[in-house]
């Protein structure tokens, strides 16, 4: 099995950042560096859904739990990067840090939640840039 | 492009969509069957004067939207300038205002709905027939259809907006460039319709030129979109040339459209016969039989839904801005501003809004009248307030308020701007201003009771005010300090230190002063870096030096005598840390800050991106800086020629005196023998003013005072100078201090600056004297 060295996690919320971070934790032998990237979803010319300051300021905190939790393991770097499609965002993201591979923690959630939010998984799983990894539950 | 220009990408264009999309829907759809009524077919002269007072305060917008492209809009300038009891009323009145508006947009659209689906009934079986738009009565409480419809779209825009449905930039400007031409088209066949003969049937003012102003008061509500560009300031592609254009442009372009539909509305039907509720497909409906015919009709009701939900939208998402600016500021909890973690939206601030515009639906939707002017009331409050701000930051004299975009013939427009403002107010009825006033009442109390203990920032107004206390009335002294917001105003002494080992006796020092004032101590370490090194937050350089930052500051708060005053430290990676002292003391709001001065201190090379003038010559508080020989206090020397400039060094002395039981001498110098005796009546009476009588005084007659103080040094452990020149800060950077007293004795030295408030043309030659 190749070995990624370089992972890049999204991160949406803080418990997602988390969550994610715990997921991870089994396979940060062979991982040396991880790029957590949180997205701001633009409506790309019309008003955003929510005061961009406000995403700005969660983004920040969102980061600094990834490394808080990772960062005496391995290599963090984290930003925080806007688009339309998140996916897309995350593909982006990944070429411009040249990370080896996306790492995620599927958020599931009923479907009618996922319906009216909208579900990047099957984006990310479906047509990807780079090899996209879905992480199983530590605890499961 | 890079992140920064990917985070703004509202365009011109855009931006224009949002303001125009915005106010058409109400202006043209709604309201001129009602306005034609009160007016006569001069209610075109009623669209150009309340067009004209909009464009007045749009001016005054687009200056404080360039100098400050902040979420908020209205409120966040107003509670820059006037400070947090106006800013509470702005916020209020703004965001009460939107979901006035938003109600009547909502009553608007349901008229149209209930013109589509009229008569409309569905069969359900065993129950029979019912309507699909039924009027309800419960009780006292009877919901016309136009109410039923307004309740279905109010709750579909708020829902829409909770789960944040995925809107993209062209949706919007397709839907306006759309509305734009079905009027185009209306325009064109309406002008064929035209008949002079209709507009004059009762000549033009029928009901008298003295309901022409009533009318602007009624209509004023169909211009109230251009504001909503400035609440989303800090989204925009280039402010500084966009949201001008945009705000005045979209005012102009919207003007000029009412003028033309509008008259030629009065022109195909006579004024008073013109449908209240639905007038443009009343209109439609004539211009439009015998060539398009319903689908001219039924195009134009379409057009009139989409414009509506389109300004209830964007009020909705408006107010979601104005409740965040609000919260970072305080004056409402930021819970309110929590952001969903599935849909992405600020879930709980839409739905506290989505309630209000129900609840006016429901109880004041039967009188569309009362919610179009309510609406207008409190913003027309909140545009009085905004022109009123905008001359505080021209006055006051700011230096970081630098539009780029200024009104012209300043100061008339804003004042004509107040005028205006609240004279349309006066064209109003009783029971509109009356619920109004409701609100903004109800934001006074809530400042009072909530807001005054949470919020910290003070307004400019205040700052202006109170550092001139002696120029101003006592009243506006008075009522300002009253006003001023209390939270967060613990007495703060900061201790900007670099080296954390060797610098605990500044911390000490901090704590006496602390102690006196039951305040308590920010000690931050501030670590400079080259500029190579990049800040990014969580970088993994910066995040060490946190940590082992922390840890040094920790132990050493341990281990220092800080007399149980509080102590929170924190630290600060900056490149420039002589310049990060003077801000952080800014931001922190400290009333003082104690720092060392010294080789091995990275702030002694004064570097700063700013001119060190501009730095040290608007000071933010009490600076005081120890020259450190060991800090010893049992016998402290203060030398005095009177003045404003040695109160510090007093207020410092008793402080060491009260809390340490130092010894304090006084020491005056005069030229000669003769002058003693006077000197000395001086000096027993500036004691007693500065409550030190208790302290030694001494008289010296050489006239030297550097040689005097040098020697009065000699068995004193401790000397406070206060600054008795300006600048003495930039001085002690530029090794220029007149002083070389500081670097003759041998005990330690206290230099102690207080800032003083100046006229910008005594700061311009103090700094020509300076150079």
């Amino acid at each position: 099995m190749v070995v990624f060295q370089h992972v890049l996690i999204p991160v949406a919320t803080g418990e997602d950042a988390r969550a994610t971070c715990d997921a991870l934790e089994p396979y940060l032998e062979d991982v040396e560096r991880v790029t957590a990237v949180h997205v701001i979803e633009k409506a790309g010319g019309a008003m955003d859904k929510a005061p961009l300051g406000k995403r700005q300021e969660d983004a920040a905190d969102f980061l600094a739990i990834v490394d808080s939790e990772l960062g005496d393991r391995v290599a963090v770097d984290t930003r925080t990067v806007y688009g339309t499609d998140v996916a897309d965002a995350l593909f982006d993201a990944a070429t411009d840090t040249k990370a080896d591979a996306i790492a995620i923690r599927a958020r599931g959630g009923s479907r009618i939640v996922q319906l009216l939010a909208g579900n990047t998984t099957p984006k990310l799983v479906t047509d990807p840039l780079v090899p996209v990894v879905s992480l199983p539950h530590p605890n499961e | 492009m890079s992140d920064e220009e990917l985070a703004k990408d509202l365009g011109l264009v855009s931006a224009l969509a949002v303001g125009i999309g915005t106010m058409i829907g109400a202006g043209i759809f709604v309201l001129p069957g009602v306005a034609a009524a009160e007016a006569g077919p001069a209610v075109v002269v009623s669209f150009i004067i309340g067009g004209s007072i909009a464009m007045v305060n749009a001016l005054s917008v687009s200056e404080l939207g360039t100098a400050m492209p902040k979420a908020g809009g209205a409120y966040y300038y107003i509670n820059r300038g006037l400070g947090p009891l106006f800013g509470s009323i702005s916020g209020m009145g703004d965001w009460m205002g939107l979901a006035f508006a938003s109600a009547f947009y909502c009553i608007g659209f349901g008229g149209y709905l209930a013109t589509l689906l009229g008569g409309v009934v569905v069969t359900i079986p065993l129950l029979g027939t019912i309507e699909l738009l039924p009027t309800i009565v419960l009780g006292p409480l009877v919901l016309s259809d136009i109410q039923i419809g307004a309740l279905l779209a109010g709750v579909a825009f708020v829902g829409v907006n909770y789960i944040g449905a995925k809107e993209t930039g062209g949706v919007q400007t397709i839907i306006v460039t759309l509305l734009m031409g079905i009027l185009t088209v209306f325009a064109i066949v309406g002008f064929f319709s035209f008949d002079w003969g209709t507009v004059t049937t009762d000549g033009l003012t029928p009901e008298g030129t003295g309901a022409i102003l009533p009318g602007a008061a009624l209509v004023f509500v169909s211009y109230l979109g251009y504001a909503k560009i400035a609440t989303i300031g800090e989204e925009l592609k280039n402010p500084g040339k966009n949201l001008p254009i945009a705000i005045i442009g979209s005012v102009a372009i919207v003007m000029v459209i009412y003028s033309i539909l509008v008259g030629l509305m009065v022109g195909i039907i006579p004024y008073d016969a013109i449908d209240l509720d639905t007038p443009m497909s009343d209109v439609a409906g004539v211009i439009f039989e015998g060539n398009l015919g319903v689908i001219g009709v039924t195009s134009i009701t379409l057009a009139a839904l989409l414009a509506t939900a389109s300004s209830a939208n964007a009020s909705i998402l408006a107010s979601a801005r104005i409740n965040f600016a609000m919260g970072r500021d305080k004056i409402v909890t930021d819970w309110l501003n929590e952001i969903h973690p599935r849909f992405a939206t600020p879930y709980r601030s839409i739905a506290v809004t989505g309630l209000m515009i129900v609840v006016f639906i429901v109880v004041l939707g039967g009188d569309i009248e009362v919610l179009a002017k309510a609406a207008s009331v409190l913003h027309l409050v909140v545009y009085a307030l905004i022109n009123a701000a905008l001359i505080v930051f021209r006055e006051a004299d700011v230096p970081e308020y630098d539009p780029d975009f200024t009104v012209p013939l300043y100061p008339i427009t804003p004042l004509l701007g107040i005028v205006l403002s609240l004279g349309l107010i006066t064209f109003m009825e009783t029971i509109e201003i009356a619920l109004s006033m409701v609100f903004v009442v109800g934001a006074v109390i809530w400042y009072g009771v909530y807001a005054r203990h949470e919020t910290e920032r003070d307004g400019v107004l205040s700052h202006y005010i109170l550092s001139r206390s002696g120029e101003m009335p006592d009243a506006a002294v008075s009522a300002a300090s009253a006003a001023r917001p209390s939270g967060g105003d613990d007495y703060t002494v900061m201790v900007p230190v670099s080296n954390p080992r060797t610098e605990s006796t500044l911390l000490s020092l901090a704590s006496v002063f602390a102690k006196a004032n039951d305040g308590r101590v920010q000690a931050v370490h501030i670590v400079e870096v080259p500029d190579q090194t990049p800040l990014s937050e969580g970088s993994e350089h910066v995040r060490r030096i946190d940590e082992e930052s922390q840890q040094l500051m920790d132990s050493v708060r341990e281990s220092t005598e800080t007399m149980d005053v509080p102590v929170d430290v924190r630290t600060v990676v900056s490149h420039r840390s002589f310049e990060e002292v003077f801000d952080l003391a800014r931001r922190e709001e400290a009333d003082k800050v104690v720092m060392g001065w010294g080789p091995g201190r990275p702030w002694s090379a004064g570097r700063a991106e700013r001119p060190l003038e501009e730095l040290t010559h608007d000071l933010p508080c009490d600076f005081l800086v120890l020259k450190d020989r060991g800090l010893e206090t049992d016998r402290v020397l203060v030398p005095t020629a009177g003045g404003p400039d040695s109160e510090l060094s007093a207020e410092i002395a008793t402080y060491l005196r009260d809390q340490l039981g130092s010894e304090v001498t006084l020491l005056h110098v005069v030229n000669d023998q003769e002058s003693e005796a006077k000197g000395e009546t001086f000096l027993t009476e500036w004691a007693a003013d500065h409550g030190l009588d208790d302290a030694e005084i001494r008289i010296d007659t050489s006239g030297d005072v550097e040689d005097a103080i040098a020697t009065a040094a000699r068995d004193h452990s401790l000397v406070i100078i206060g600054a008795t020149e300006r600048g003495l800060l930039s001085r002690l950077v530029r090794g220029s201090l007149a002083f070389d007293v500081v670097n003759e004795v041998e005990c330690s030295v206290l230099l102690a600056e207080r800032p003083t408030s100046r006229s910008l043309r005594e700061r311009l030659i103090g700094l020509q004297n300076d150079d």
